[in-house]
C-alpha cells in the first residue's frame, strides 16, 4: 500500500505541473486583462498602462511569468487577488469550505435517494414501479440545473417561504443548492445501481445463495446488493471530486459562494492570480479525491487487492 | 342628553377615554415626524466591490458603498421637481479667485473615523493621490494644475485652464477625501485597516462574495444616520435578486429587469423606476462609415420606440440629444424618426454596396438587455438591405475590441454622472482629447464648440454653445442614438427616506420604516 500510495504521488507531480501551464496559458491567452477591466472605457494612458504591467508581472514574456509563479507557488506563495488584494490561498480555502459543506450534504442526499430509487427499481424489474422509478431517474439527471434551481426556490423560498433563497449561513441556506445537486447526480445513481443490480443477479454466487436457501432478503441485501455497490462507489466518489471543484451554475443560481463561482468571477475579470490558484487548488483536491477513491476500492474489492499480492484466493 | 353627561359616572369614563385617544393620537403624530432607528439594511446591487481602494474604483456598485463612507466637497442634490444642484458638503464657503484659481474653505470640527482631523492637507494628499491611482480621480481632476494648503481650513486648487465644470467633478464620489497617512499606500497594499473616511458610516467588513457591512458613525460630524448598519450583498442573477426581496432575505434590490417590475408591484413592492444619466448608443466606425447620409440612413432605419416599448417595456426613453434631459447643457434636438423608406434612398444615394458586411459587436449583460437591442438594431439594418454579422463579447474581451476600433458599430452606455455636458460631450467626441472617441469622429468645429464650453463661465452661453455642437453631432450621426436608460429600484413596503438618484446613486443614510 504504501509503495502504491508513493508511486501514485509521485505521478501526480506532472500532471499538476502540467495543470498549471495549461490554465495558465489558457487565461492568458484570452483577450483582454485585468488593466481593461480596471478600467473599463477609461483605458489608461500608455505609460500609466506600462507601469501597471511592470507592477503586476505581466511585461514578462509568458514562460519567465510562468515560471516566476511556479517558484512562487512551490515556496507557499499563491499570490494576491489582483482587484482585492486578498491573498489567493487564504480566498480559496475560504469558499472551498463552503463548497466543501454543499458537497457533503449534495452527496448525502444523493447517496441515500439513487440508492434507494436504484434498489427499489431493480427489485421491480418491469413493473410499472420500475418504469415510473426509471422515469424520474431519467428526469433528475436531464432537468437543467438552472432552471431546478429556480423552481426550488419559487417553491421553497417564495411560495411556502421555508427556506432562503441564496447566501450562506445555517444549515438552512445549504438545502436548496444540495436538493438541486443532488437531483442531478441521484438520478445517475438509480441509474447505475439498477444496471448494477441486475448485472450481479445473474452471477453464479446469486444462484448458489438461492439454491442454498437463503431468504430473498438476505441474498438481496447480502450478496447482490454488497457486490453491486462496487461501481456506485467508485462513481460516487468521482462525483465527490468533481463536486469539490465547484458547481459553479449552481453557485450562481443560489449566490453561494463557492470555489467555482470563485474562478468564473475571476475569469470574467481576468484576475489570473485567483484564476490559476483557484483551478490549482481544484487539481489538487481532484487528484487526492481520486487517490482515496482508488484506496477505497481496493479496500472493498478483495479481487483488487489480491492482483495487487499477485495470488488469487 | 346634556344632564346624563354631567353625571359623574358617564363624564369620568368619557374624559378619560377621550385622554386616551387624544394621546395616542399625539403619539401617532410624533412617530410620523421622527422616524424609527433603523437597526440593519440590507441591499442587493448586481456587482460586489471590485476594489477596497475607492480613489481606484470606475464601477458605480463600489463608489455606491463608499460614497456613504467617504466625503466629497460637494454632493449633487435634486430638488422637488428633480432638478439637481451643487450643495457645498465639506465646504464652508467658495470663491473663484480668478479664471484659474478657486479657494475652498473647510468646515471646521470635522474628523475622519480614526479621529485625525480632515484638513487642507487632507484635500491636497486626496487630489494628488487620486489620479495616481484610478482613472476616475484622473479625468475628473485632469483640469487640476496644482493644489495650494493656505492654512488647516484654507485650499487654493490652481486649473490648467479656465474650467467651468470644476464643481459639478468635486460632486463625485472619486473625488472624495481620504486621509493624509494613506498617501503612500499603493492600491496593491490596501487594506481594510486604509479604509478611513469621514462620511456618515465606517467601513466593518469585507467578504468577497458576500457581504460588505458598514456601520453608523456615531461620531459623524453632520446630521447622524438613521441605519445603523448596511449589509450590502452582491448578487449577479437577476432571478436570484428578484426572490431575495420578495422572500425578504433583503430590503432594496437594484437593477430590477423591467419584465419582472409588475409582478413586484402586485406584491405591494416600492418600485422606483426613473430615466438615468446613461445613454445607450451605437458608435459608428466613421473611418469605415465615412459618408454622414449612410449614417443616418442607420438611425432612420431602426424603431427606436419599439426597442424602448418591446424590449426595455418602457424602462428607457427615446434620446433626442446626445446626453439624457437631466444633464445641464442638454438641448432637445429631436430624435430620428423611423423610416426604412427614407433609409434605403439614403443608402442609394451614398451608393453604399449591399454587398459590404457590417460588424456590430455588443457585450452581453454590461447594460439592460444590451444583447437583446444589439441583435434588434442588427435585424432593423438587415431589413434595409445591409449585411450586418453581429459578435457577442464578455466584456474584458469587448474592450479591447471596441478601443481599438475594430468593429463598424459598438454598442456602448455612458453615464454623465457629473451631471454636465462636459462629462458627457468632451470624452465620446472629441477628436483629439476625446478618451471614448472610439468612432474616430472628426469634426473640428465640434472640438472648438467643447473647448470653448469647458472655459465658459457664463452659464446661458454654455448652454447656448453646447446646443450648437449637440446640433451639429445629431446631424454627422457618429451614432445611431438610441435610448436613455431607467434605473430601476425594488424596496420593502414601508421604506422610506431612500433616496434613489439618476446618476445611479442610492443614498441609504436616512433611510426608515413608516
Amino acid at each position: 500500500m504504501r509503495g502504491y500510495l508513493a508511486k501514485r504521488l509521485l505521478q501526480a507531480a506532472p500532471t499538476i505541473l502540467g495543470s498549471i501551464l495549461l490554465v495558465y496559458g489558457i487565461a492568458r491567452a484570452l483577450p483582454g486583462d485585468p488593466i481593461t477591466v480596471m478600467f473599463g472605457e477609461l483605458e489608461p494612458p500608455p505609460e500609466v498602462r506600462e507601469e501597471l504591467e511592470k507592477h503586476l508581472g505581466l511585461d514578462q514574456p509568458f514562460i519567465i511569468q510562468y515560471f516566476i509563479y511556479l517558484r512562487r507557488i512551490i515556496s507557499g506563495d499563491w499570490g494576491k487577488s489582483i482587484f482585492t488584494a486578498e491573498p489567493v490561498l487564504e480566498f480559496t480555502l475560504r469558499r472551498f469550505q463552503a463548497t466543501f459543506e454543499l458537497t457533503i450534504l449534495s452527496i448525502a442526499i444523493a447517496s441515500a435517494v439513487g440508492l434507494a430509487v436504484g434498489f427499489a427499481s431493480a427489485m421491480r424489474r418491469d413493473t410499472p414501479t420500475d418504469k415510473v422509478l426509471r422515469l424520474a431517474s431519467t428526469a433528475g439527471f436531464s432537468m437543467p440545473v438552472f432552471w431546478w434551481g429556480l423552481l426550488l426556490i419559487l417553491l421553497f423560498s417564495v411560495q411556502l417561504g421555508l427556506l432562503p433563497p441564496m447566501g450562506r449561513g445555517g444549515f438552512q441556506h445549504l438545502v436548496l443548492p444540495a436538493l438541486t445537486l443532488a437531483t442531478f447526480i441521484s438520478g445517475m445513481i438509480a441509474r447505475l445501481t439498477r444496471a448494477s443490480m441486475l448485472e450481479v443477479l445473474t452471477q453464479d454466487h446469486v444462484t448458489t445463495a438461492r439454491a442454498k436457501g437463503l431468504s430473498e432478503t438476505v441474498v438481496w441485501t447480502k450478496h447482490v446488493l454488497r457486490n453491486a455497490l462496487i461501481p456506485i462507489a467508485t462513481f460516487v466518489g468521482l462525483q465527490f471530486g468533481t463536486l469539490l471543484g465547484g458547481a459553479a451554475i449552481t453557485e450562481t443560481v443560489f449566490a453561494y459562494p463557492g470555489v467555482g463561482k470563485m474562478v468564473v468571477d475571476a475569469i470574467f475579470t481576468r484576475d489570473y492570480p485567483v484564476i490559476v490558484g483557484g483551478l490549482l487548488f481544484v487539481v489538487i483536491v481532484i487528484l487526492i479525491t481520486n487517490l482515496i477513491v482508488d484506496m477505497i476500492y481496493a479496500f472493498i474489492d478483495p479481487r483488487v487487492r489480491y492482483e495487487r499480492a499477485g495470488s488469487y484466493a | 342628553m346634556a344632564k346624563m353627561l354631567r353625571r359623574p359616572k358617564v363624564l369620568v369614563p368619557l374624559i378619560i377615554v377621550a385622554i386616551v385617544i387624544v394621546g395616542f393620537a399625539a403619539y401617532y403624530v410624533t412617530q410620523l415626524a421622527v422616524a424609527p432607528p433603523l437597526e440593519e439594511l440590507v441591499i442587493s446591487q448586481k456587482a460586489d466591490l471590485t476594489t477596497i481602494d475607492m480613489q481606484a474604483a470606475t464601477d458605480a456598485p463600489t463608489l455606491n458603498v463608499f460614497g456613504h463612507v467617504y466625503d466629497t466637497l460637494f454632493k449633487i442634490k435634486f430638488d422637488e421637481k428633480g432638478a439637481p444642484y451643487f450643495s457645498p458638503n465639506l465646504v464652508e464657503s467658495y470663491k473663484q479667485i480668478n479664471s484659474t484659481a478657486w479657494q475652498f474653505t473647510l468646515k471646521s470640527g470635522v474628523k475622519f473615523h480614526d479621529g485625525t482631523p480632515l484638513d487642507s492637507t487632507a484635500v491636497k494628499v486626496s487630489f494628488e493621490r487620486g489620479p495616481k491611482v484610478g482613472a476616475l480621480p484622473r479625468t475628473l481632476l485632469g483640469a487640476v494644475k496644482a493644489i495650494g494648503v493656505v492654512d488647516k481650513q484654507t485650499v487654493v486648487i490652481g486649473l490648467k485652464a479656465p474650467f467651468a465644470p470644476l464643481i459639478a467633478h468635486l460632486t463625485h464620489p472619486s473625488t472624495a477625501i481620504v486621509p493624509p497617512k494613506i498617501a503612500d499606500i499603493a492600491t496593491k497594499d490596501f487594506a481594510v485597516a486604509h479604509i478611513i473616511g469621514s462620511g456618515p458610516f465606517k467601513f466593518l467588513e469585507f467578504v468577497k462574495g458576500e457581504r460588505t457591512v458598514l456601520v453608523r458613525n456615531e461620531e459623524y460630524w453632520g446630521e447622524k444616520a438613521t441605519v445603523k448598519r448596511i449589509v450590502w450583498k452582491p448578487i449577479a442573477d437577476d432571478s436570484t435578486r428578484v426572490t431575495a426581496i420578495e422572500t425578504g432575505t433583503v430590503d432594496i434590490a437594484t437593477h430590477i429587469p423591467s419584465h419582472m417590475v409588475k409582478t413586484l408591484k402586485d406584491k405591494k413592492f416600492t418600485i422606483v423606476d426613473i430615466p438615468s444619466v446613461r445613454t445607450i448608443f451605437m458608435l459608428i466606425n466613421t473611418e469605415k462609415i465615412t459618408d454622414a447620409k449612410v449614417r443616418q440612413a442607420f438611425n432612420l432605419a431602426v424603431d427606436k420606440d419599439a426597442i424602448v416599448s418591446k424590449i426595455l417595456l418602457g424602462a428607457g426613453s427615446v434620446s433626442t440629444a446626445p446626453i439624457a434631459p437631466a444633464i445641464f447643457g442638454y438641448s432637445k434636438i429631436s430624435a430620428y424618426e423611423y423610416s426604412p423608406d427614407k433609409a434605403k434612398a439614403l443608402l442609394a444615394e451614398a451608393k453604399f454596396p449591399a454587398d459590404k458586411e457590417i460588424v456590430l459587436i455588443t457585450p452581453t449583460g454590461r447594460y439592460l438587455q444590451d444583447r437583446e437591442v444589439a441583435e434588434a438594431v442588427a435585424s432593423y439594418l438587415r431589413a434595409i438591405g445591409l449585411k450586418v454579422k453581429t459578435e457577442v463579447l464578455e466584456w474584458a474581451a469587448y474592450i479591447p475590441r471596441a478601443s481599438r476600433s475594430e468593429f463598424d458599430i459598438a454598442v456602448l452606455g455612458w453615464g454623465t454622472v457629473t451631471m454636465d455636458a462636459d462629462y458627457g460631450l468632451h470624452p465620446l467626441f472629441h477628436s483629439t482629447a476625446g478618451t471614448v472617441n472610439w468612432g474616430k469622429y472628426k469634426n473640428t468645429k465640434v472640438d472648438g464648440l467643447l473647448d470653448q464650453a469647458k472655459e465658459e463661465a457664463d452659464t446661458a452661453k454654455r448652454l447656448s454653445i453646447y446646443k450648437e455642437a449637440q446640433s451639429i453631432i445629431m446631424s454627422d450621426c457618429p451614432w445611431i442614438f438610441l435610448y436613455v436608460e431607467n434605473i430601476i429600484v425594488a424596496m420593502k413596503p414601508g421604506l422610506k427616506n431612500v433616496e434613489i438618484q439618476p446618476i445611479e446613486r442610492w443614498v441609504l443614510t436616512y433611510a426608515a420604516k413608516s
